[in-house]
């Protein structure tokens, strides 16, 4: 049975779309076929992860919502980037958003079809045979990223040990409850290693009652690859990636 | 087709007044109506039966809700090969109060 994951956090600058990358490859990587949907419109990056730019962008999920073309026309294969067995099963596809200005404004100005994006989800899992499609969602509350979190199978939900963050995150479960999402996951990411990690994850899981299935290190390493490249795979034994690993294995095991 | 899926479908094309409705307004609405969207939502489109049959309550009951639903602009129906079903009438985002002159300038 497909299942559509959205990663949302309540603020900007969680790492949420890093994270999504690497989960979705760390996923992949078990032989398993995955799609990312780039659905933060008005601020989309998750293209960079996997050395995109406008220029290799012939066709964006905007095209598809305008009607220019259809979802599977948006869908880049990018499973080299795992560098896996040939033989493997494993697949990754990535369908970006448009990084044109004028485009992200039609989009601020006009709105666009709910049911056409919720069509064109259900479709990316028949056509691609996706067994996970996951959905980068833009930050905060707002219209957009509802229908992500309504249609969720599993939702996580990024934040940082911040006192910012944790007022939003609040929010954004209170929300996630609403639309009775079943699976609600939480992850802290950039957590000083200075901390008690389990005292943490005490606190987080008590104050939103909801499992935290992993508290991401800060590192230097992650922030000198700079969104150039899935850092997961390139530094496997690392101990982002280790936690990257563990977050995927919850998500497949649940 | 049957007589209470096309009298809910009837009543609600005759009655419709709303036009497209935001997603935010879904968090608003009272619980029982919330589920029949989220049904709507999760399947992109649903029968009559086939709502009834995943929320687990009587067919007339859910046909009302799906009645009003459709009158508050929430939902649409579709006919197929005889079978109506029932789709988002949302729209991500209302028309923006900015001026024209901005928006011109960004396309």
């Amino acid at each position: 049975m497909p299942k559509i994951v959205s990663i949302h956090s309540f603020r900007g600058g969680t790492g949420k779309s890093n994270i999504t990358a690497n989960v979705a490859a760390a996923i992949a990587q078990t032989g398993r076929r995955v799609g990312i949907v780039d659905t933060d419109i008005q601020s989309p990056g998750i293209h960079a992860l996997f050395g995109f730019d406008e220029s290799r962008i012939q066709h964006s999920l905007n095209d598809y919502l305008w009607g220019r073309c259809g979802i599977k026309e948006t869908a880049y294969d990018v499973t080299s980037i795992l560098k896996t067995n040939p033989l493997s099963k494993a697949k990754i596809f990535l369908i970006p958003s448009s990084l044109k200005v004028g485009e992200i404004a039609r989009v601020l100005r006009e709105g666009y079809s709910v049911d056409l994006l919720n069509q064109g989800f259900k479709e990316l899992v028949e056509s691609l045979k996706l067994d996970y499609l996951m959905i980068d969602t833009h930050p905060g509350i707002n219209e957009e990223t509802l229908l992500s979190i309504a249609i969720s199978d599993q939702l996580l939900i990024i934040l940082r040990p911040d006192r910012q963050d944790f007022q939003g995150t609040a929010v954004a479960v209170d929300i996630a409850r609403k639309l009775h999402v079943p699976q609600l996951f939480l992850v802290v990411n950039r957590a000083l290693v200075a901390y008690d990690f389990e005292a943490l994850r005490d606190r987080i899981q008590a104050t939103y009652n909801a499992d935290v299935i992993g508290i991401i290190p800060n590192s230097d390493d992650v922030m000198q690859l700079a969104s150039s490249d899935i850092f997961c795979l390139r530094f496997p034994n690392h101990p982002f990636s280790q936690e990257i690993m563990k977050i995927s294995k919850h998500l497949i095991s649940h | 087709m049957s007589e209470l899926e096309n009298t809910a479908a009837q009543n609600s094309d005759e009655k419709t007044i709303y036009t497209e409705r935001s997603l935010a307004e879904i968090i608003d609405l009272p619980e029982g109506l919330q589920a029949i969207i989220q049904v709507v939502m999760r399947n992109r489109e649903a029968t009559l039966a086939e709502i009834s049959e995943q929320l687990n309550q009587p067919q007339r009951a859910v046909a009302e809700s799906l009645k009003d639903l459709v009158e508050q602009g929430f939902l649409q129906t579709i006919t197929s090969e005889q079978e109506i079903y029932y789709r988002l009438n949302v729209i991500a985002r209302k028309s923006q109060k900015l001026s024209d002159q901005i928006w011109n300038q960004l396309e």
